[in-house]
């Protein structure tokens, strides 16, 4: 089930009524949410259901016997190992099997494809964000950064909570926990805002991002035969925004849905395309994921405490599995290689660092290009259009199409200009009744053709 | 004391936003020029293709040109034979695409394949099927909800930048989706008929005509007349600049197959020298399509 479809929308308004009926009664709660929650994730199939149940099972009991102080070294290792190898058997199984064929080829024949289950051919939705925050849980509760869940049902609701489900933001015990184990009362106030939040997101993923797709999948479909130098920058400028627009609506419908359960999630985008650094644009990026990354394998490692040329790994270590955990693939891996080569070079600049800023966003344009390709092929020869300075193609269509339009429109909006504007902030009722009604509007007459949230393949 | 205040703001606001959300829908929707083609009517439109029931005499099958074409409640009326349109965009003739189409068909009394050929439904990129494949691809439940509700809700239609700068310049595609029976009323304002002259230039320089795929072809209708079906084969007529050049890039393919096709015995149903108008040079408008269906109406009638 997708936040953008019809069955989502009868199944928030049942979840909604239900919790109503329920009150603050928390033990109620836990079961409602997690009822609720399997049937959001089994709509889309119900056996991975066993999955998620299975994992989440294991960290728990992991996390009861490190909480007791028994063998805590052990059960680390055990949620450890069984969150990363799901993951890794469903997300980078089949990938390493064909990548190990490929290069034996030629030497000796071998057969790991055929050897790989069929079932984990299905790529289960969330389970890289649904492993993380499960694997947090073990990783805190062994740091005493936690404290345990008071029952199954308890961690249970923690982990299936819907709205990060599939698609982050990546939530730590630690946050979570505390706040599902008291009584909660939502005022009207955190209600509304929680409801703004939601609808923002909506608007950001269907029209914003869900418009600029069309422009950006039709060049990258097209084998971006005919197109010229400057149509292939206006595509990389839409998917720049496409996949912002994209991620951070998902993320603002599901901080908007905790809110207005009374639950607080963390900001997970912050203006990133603002970055005045490579560093300054991963504490503004998928905010969750990096700040992850960096306290359980960033600091793990050394972080920069052990010397400059250790940090330089630490760091490149950390930026290649964050590529890697984005999905099977060399592009992916090229991506976070480029992201590592972005801040070391950050790093190592001295005197010319203030003028960083200029080259933050078009570097940042230019990896993406790795990041939205399907293979390496597709990648290069899109950097050769890019790079080709051949201007006679097929611009004047594009610059006069839906998606360009929506392009200018997605600049403006993440424009501080336009985010200060006073009208925003205005407390007369009719105003702000007037404003979101136009909101709703909008994204329902403007909506683009109906697309799958980009993260919800990681 | 100011949480209280600030709850009865919020409260207010809430109200203010129910109260304003169908004034602006309906405002938007007064404002915005009116759709000629219901993106949510098309989505409906091939649900409804997928989940049509076994209930039909005839079933039509091909491209776009099949589904532009030919309108079952027109060919009903004349011949009394319960029709329905199976025609898919950019649609090959394979054998898995002529076998998902017969499913339609009741599985008593007569069963007739209306089947449209053009060059295109022989190439590659057509064989693949890959509109037909991406609808069958939809979950068991969007097809539902397309099927059922797209069709009722169709007042919340997206609408597309380019729709609003079209009513600006007075230009139209109009799609009419008769959503139970499978047809498509088109046309184009102003009509052009040679506007998809350059992109099947482009596709006869690209794809090469399957030899194999056409004895397979025969084949298959060869299969299906001994179990019983009545197979019908006919090219639906398009803009005569773009018959011109189909049947010069592809050596005269279809003209070729058509002449086989009557020598072995099947029926092989040719459309009148009516003055026949195309849109966009390769789809009948919806006025000729009424001709055309008429005409095939009558001759399946004389079949009986």
């Amino acid at each position: 089930m997708i936040f953008n479809s019809i069955p989502f929308l009868v199944f928030i308004l049942c979840f909604f009524l239900g919790k109503k009926v329920i009150g603050s009664n928390i033990k109620l709660n836990w079961i409602w949410i997690t009822a609720m929650s399997f049937f959001f994730y089994g709509w889309w199939d119900w056996r991975f259901l066993f999955l998620l149940v299975g994992t989440g099972t294991i960290d728990y009991f992991c996390g009861l016997k490190i909480a007791e102080g028994k063998a805590k070294k052990f059960f680390l290792y055990v949620s450890v190992i069984s969150n990363i190898g799901s993951l890794a058997l469903f997300k980078y199984g089949l990938w390493l099997a064909r990548s190990l064929d490929q290069c034996f080829d030629g030497i000796i024949k071998t057969h790991f494809e055929d050897s790989i289950p069929a079932f984990t051919y299905i790529l289960p939705v969330g389970i890289s964000f649904y492993t993380f925050n499960s694997l947090s849980y073990a990783l805190d509760l062994y740091k005493g950064k936690a404290k345990k869940a008071e029952s199954w049902l308890h961690f249970m609701a923690f982990i299936s909570f819907f709205p990060h489900l599939v698609a982050g933001p990546i939530i730590r015990a630690r946050d979570i926990l505390g706040q599902l184990n008291k009584k909660i009362l939502v005022s009207e106030t955190l209600w509304l805002n929680g409801l703004k939040t939601c609808l923002s997101g909506f608007f950001m993923k269907m029209v914003l991002a869900d418009n600029l797709a069309s422009l950006v999948n039709h060049h990258f479909t097209a084998k971006s035969a005919g197109a010229d130098t400057l149509t292939w920058w206006l595509v990389m400028l839409a998917f720049t925004m496409q996949i912002y627009f994209d991620f951070n609506g998902y993320s603002s419908i599901a901080r908007g849905i905790a809110k207005m359960c009374g639950i607080h999630f963390k900001l997970n985008f912050n203006h990133p395309y603002r970055a005045i650094g490579f560093g300054d644009f991963w504490s503004r990026w998928h905010i969750s994921l990096s700040t992850f990354f960096r306290d359980y394998v960033y600091i793990p490692l050394g972080g920069n405490r052990k010397g400059k040329w250790r940090t330089e790994l630490n760091r490149w270590i950390t930026m290649l599995l964050s590529g890697l955990w984005h999905g099977a693939g060399l592009t992916f891996i090229l991506w976070g290689a480029l992201h590592a080569a972005f801040l070391s070079l950050e790093n190592h600049l001295g005197f010319a660092k203030k003028y960083i800023k200029y080259f933050v966003f078009p570097l940042v344009l230019l990896a993406w290009v790795l990041f939205r390709s399907t293979d390496t092929d597709q990648a290069f020869d899109v950097y050769r259009h890019l790079f080709s300075f051949k201007f006679e193609g097929s611009i004047k269509e594009v610059l006069f199409s839906n998606g360009a339009v929506w392009l200018v429109f997605s600049f403006i909006y993440d424009s501080k200009w336009y985010n200060n504007l006073k009208l925003w902030r205005t407390k007369k009722v009719w105003i702000q009744g007037l404003i979101w009604a136009g909101v709703i509007a909008m994204t329902i007459y403007f909506r683009g053709p109906e697309q799958q949230f980009i993260y919800f393949q990681f | 004391m100011a949480e209280m205040k600030s709850d009865w703001q919020a409260k207010k606001q809430l109200i203010a936003i129910l109260i304003m959300t169908p004034i602006m829908l309906i405002l938007f929707k007064l404002i915005l020029p009116k759709l000629t083609s219901s993106p949510m009517m098309r989505d409906a439109f091939w649900a409804n293709k997928v989940l049509a029931e076994p209930i039909y005499d005839a079933v039509f099958i091909g491209d776009s040109r099949v589904y532009r074409g030919l309108d079952p409640d027109v060919i009903q009326k004349q011949s009394g034979l319960k029709c329905f349109n199976y025609g898919f965009s950019g649609a090959g003739l394979s054998g898995e695409f002529i076998d998902s189409a017969i499913l339609k068909l009741k599985g008593n009394g007569r069963k007739v394949c209306v089947i449209g050929v053009t060059a295109n439904s022989f190439m590659n990129i057509s064989l693949k099927n890959e509109h037909l494949h991406s609808v069958l691809n939809w979950s068991k439940s969007d097809l539902l909800i397309k099927a059922k509700l797209y069709s009722k809700l169709n007042f919340f239609d997206p609408i597309h930048l380019s729709d609003v700068f079209n009513a600006i310049r007075k230009q139209a595609y109009i799609e009419n989706y008769h959503i139970h029976n499978g047809f498509a009323a088109s046309d184009k304002i102003p009509f052009d008929e040679f506007a998809a002259i350059d992109n099947y230039k482009k596709l006869f320089e690209q794809e090469k005509l399957k030899k194999e795929e056409l004895y397979s072809f025969k084949a298959k209708i060869k299969d299906l007349s001994n179990q019983g079906y009545i197979v019908v084969i006919l090219r639906v007529p398009f803009g005569k600049a773009l018959v011109e050049l189909e049947d010069k890039m592809s050596n005269d393919f279809v003209v070729k197959l058509l002449y086989d096709l009557g020598k072995e015995g099947y029926y092989v149903f040719k459309p009148s020298t009516y003055n026949w108008r195309s849109y966009d040079g390769s789809h009948l408008s919806s006025e000729s399509a009424k001709q055309l269906s008429l005409e095939l109406g009558n001759y399946l009638n004389a079949l009986k």
